[in-house]
């Protein structure tokens, strides 16, 4: 649906082209939700503002349903390609309904009368973002949740194949992050919309995506099925700080202070995931080599240490086995 | 979305208070009439030349006409530049629009003196209109240049701010150096009369609300779209700078031919479009162009009857009016909308 080919995007002045991102060749396909993701300063706007056409590409073509993105007109590609961007958008005076209706000045006649065609797209989009219960109130009321969920019907109502998302979930709550991605997948998959959102929360990307684009450290750009560059593992290191770990079984993101001491973990998923999260908390690290094991039985609740076969001690709860190691490790700060 | 029914019947009611007070405005004044004799001197059409024909057809018809189409012409200008600058704070005033056609007329009035010319042509009427417009003009070209340069609005404001300085500094030079009789008209001309106006200025100031209109309704599309923002205008296909440059030149051509003509009238420009937006609750400019109209010519009339009444004998300065009633009105804005923000 859209191609991005040998294409250099940035800012251009009289004199000089300051090139952002180059050599971009990815596409978006319709019935894909497609993850933008990098590190601040990427340049992800830069490429997110070039195909809205506010940006002219400095090299190489964007193509749309086969036709480049200068062949047509600025009505043509409102009709092809909506957006949710960062813009703050709380106005007052203006009911959610009168915004989402909003969605439809492409397809209006000139002085924007709602025909009935209209007016089933506005009900259309109310119900997929499931807004009906707020749909007389006033945009300046709403809550970050609900504003983000008006302004995606909004671009639903538009009726564009493709529909960029620009941070789509900052600001927002774990329950309304889920929302906006559950909402976005429904597109993809029951309409078959090209979805493709710059985002900053990784898991969910990981978890949501089809397609990921993701700017490495070097600022080049890879695109490829979400699960193969996750398997190719490199690309996460361009997300990585040294206090944070990837780990590759649950997808996620582990705060890992400098470790002095670690452990062997051994028991199920579920208890050795959470005993890693507060091992790492604490200064701990968690090592298949290490000497010091711990034994977790979470049916009976009891973490038991050893040092290679000895047993030193055992817990009954996380609380009591930090407590405990700090106590053994670290006496001096306690 | 409120209901086109609902709507239909403000407008109902609206344009039935709009009649009478057209009709007050005409009625009530220094000399008292007759209910039979007015309508009989209406029904004459202006063909007799009695006194009292010739006060309502001269000089109080006029008058009604000159405030009817200040106040629709002023707020339409206000509501166009609230949108474009997304202030409500924002009117003709604000940006300094005003104050250029002050300029313009200040030239017209206070020139000869210091060119030490006598130019009888500038001073007739619809040079002064001319003049005003030109100045309205010019800080519009300004602000123009400077809106598309500079991404910030609250910029832009201040930029209109130190245009209004400005010209009050200008305007002091050209003072200091005019003859007493030219300061006194230029006086006069500040502190705003819709009664001296000649009925080719009224066709003029019709003219220029007319064209402004049907304008402004052939890019209501692009202002609605603008009000969520100009990022988004573009998204959904509007030419945001040809909307911001059509919009910015109708609302100065209304605000400068206005001015010029009845002396800078204070906040209606400003508040009516606010009274429009918070009767309807909607963004809509298909809706609040016709509301703000209305609503305008409504105070504007009910203003000048006031004017009137205040002091016997005597008829206050219309922008002394509007004053009083506008700027406690502009402190009620601001103070709700910072009480919504620090929350």
């Amino acid at each position: 649906m859209v191609e991005l080919r040998e294409l250099n995007v940035g800012y251009a002045t009289k004199n000089e082209k300051n090139i952002i991102l180059k050599g971009i060749n990815a596409r978006l396909e319709k019935g894909k939700l497609t993850c933008f993701l990098g590190r601040n300063g990427a340049g992800k706007s830069t490429l997110l503002k070039t195909i809205l056409g506010v940006l002219e590409p400095l090299e190489g073509s964007i193509n749309i349903s086969g036709k480049t993105l200068n062949e047509i007109s600025a009505n043509e590609r409102s009709k092809k390609i909506s957006a949710v961007l960062t813009d703050v958008v709380r106005i007052e005076h203006i009911s959610v309904e009168e915004f989402v209706s909003l969605g439809r000045i492409p397809h209006t006649n000139w002085r924007g009368s709602l025909e009935k065609i209209d007016k089933q797209h506005i009900e259309n989009a109310i119900s997929i973002c499931e807004i009906e219960d707020i749909r007389s109130k006033i945009i300046s009321e709403l809550s970050d949740g609900q504003l983000q969920k008006v302004n995606i019907a909004r671009a639903i109502c538009q009726d564009t194949d493709l529909i960029l998302l620009d941070e789509p979930t900052a600001h927002l709550d774990v329950s309304n992050k889920f929302k906006v991605f559950e909402i976005l997948r429904k597109l993809a998959i029951d309409y078959k919309k090209a979805i493709f959102i710059i985002t900053h929360d990784l898991e969910l990307a990981f978890q949501n995506a089809d397609m990921l684009w993701v700017i490495d450290k070097n600022g080049d750009m890879q695109s490829d099925v979400t699960e193969d560059l996750l398997l190719d593992k490199k690309i996460i290191d361009s997300f990585l700080t040294s206090n944070f770990e990837f780990d590759y079984v649950s997808g996620k993101f582990l705060y890992k202070r400098e470790s002095r001491v670690s452990f062997q973990l051994i028991g199920d998923n579920e208890s050795t995931y959470w005993t890693k999260q507060a091992l790492y908390k604490n200064g701990y690290g968690v090592d298949k080599k290490s000497n010091y094991t711990l034994k977790i039985d979470s049916k009976s609740k009891r973490w038991d240490l050893f040092n290679d076969e000895k047993e030193l001690n055992n817990f009954s709860s996380i609380k009591e086995l930090i407590l405990e190691l700090n106590k053994l490790f670290f006496p001096e700060f306690i | 979305m409120i209901s086109k029914k609902f709507i239909d019947i403000k407008i109902i009611i609206l344009l039935i208070v709009l009649l009478l007070f057209i009709v007050l405005d005409v009625f009530l004044g220094s000399v008292n009439f007759s209910v039979n004799e007015f309508s009989n001197i209406i029904a004459e059409l202006g063909n007799s030349t009695s006194p009292k024909s010739i006060i309502i057809w001269n000089y109080r018809i006029p008058k009604m006409l000159t405030s009817l189409v200040a106040g629709m012409a002023l707020p339409l200008s206000g509501l166009l530049m609230q949108t474009i600058f997304k202030n409500p704070l924002s009117g003709p005033f604000v940006l300094g629009i005003s104050s250029g056609a002050g300029l313009g007329v200040a030239f017209t009035i206070m020139m000869s003196s210091i060119a030490g010319l006598s130019l009888p042509l500038f001073f007739s009427e619809i040079n002064s209109v001319f003049a005003g417009t030109l100045g309205a003009g010019a800080v519009m070209i300004l602000i123009l240049y400077v809106s598309e340069r500079v991404q910030n609005l609250s910029t832009l404001l201040i930029v209109g701010v130190m245009v209004g300085s400005f010209s009050s500094a200008i305007i002091g030079v050209l003072q200091y150096f005019s003859s007493e009789q030219e300061l006194r008209n230029f006086i006069i001309w500040t502190m705003g009369s819709l009664g001296s106006s000649e009925w080719s200025e009224i066709i003029v100031l019709y003219s220029i609300l007319g064209l402004s209109l049907f304008a402004t309704l052939r890019i209501s599309k692009g202002l609605n779209a603008i009000t969520i923002g100009e990022n988004y205008a573009h998204t959904l296909g509007i030419d945001v700078k040809t909307v911001r440059r059509g919009t910015l030149i109708i609302a100065s051509v209304l605000a400068g031919g206005i001015t010029s003509i009845v002396g800078p009238i204070a906040f209606i420009g400003l508040a009516v479009p606010h009274i429009a937006k918070s009767m309807l609750n909607t963004m809509d400019h298909n809706k609040l162009i016709p509301f703000t109209l209305l609503l305008g010519g409504i105070l504007m009339l009910f203003f000048d009857i006031i004017s009137q009444f205040i002091v016997t004998d005597q008829v206050i300065p219309i922008n002394v009016i509007t004053s009083l009633f506008g700027a406690p009105f502009v402190i009620a804005v601001v103070m709700r909308r910072s009480v919504k923000i620090s929350f």
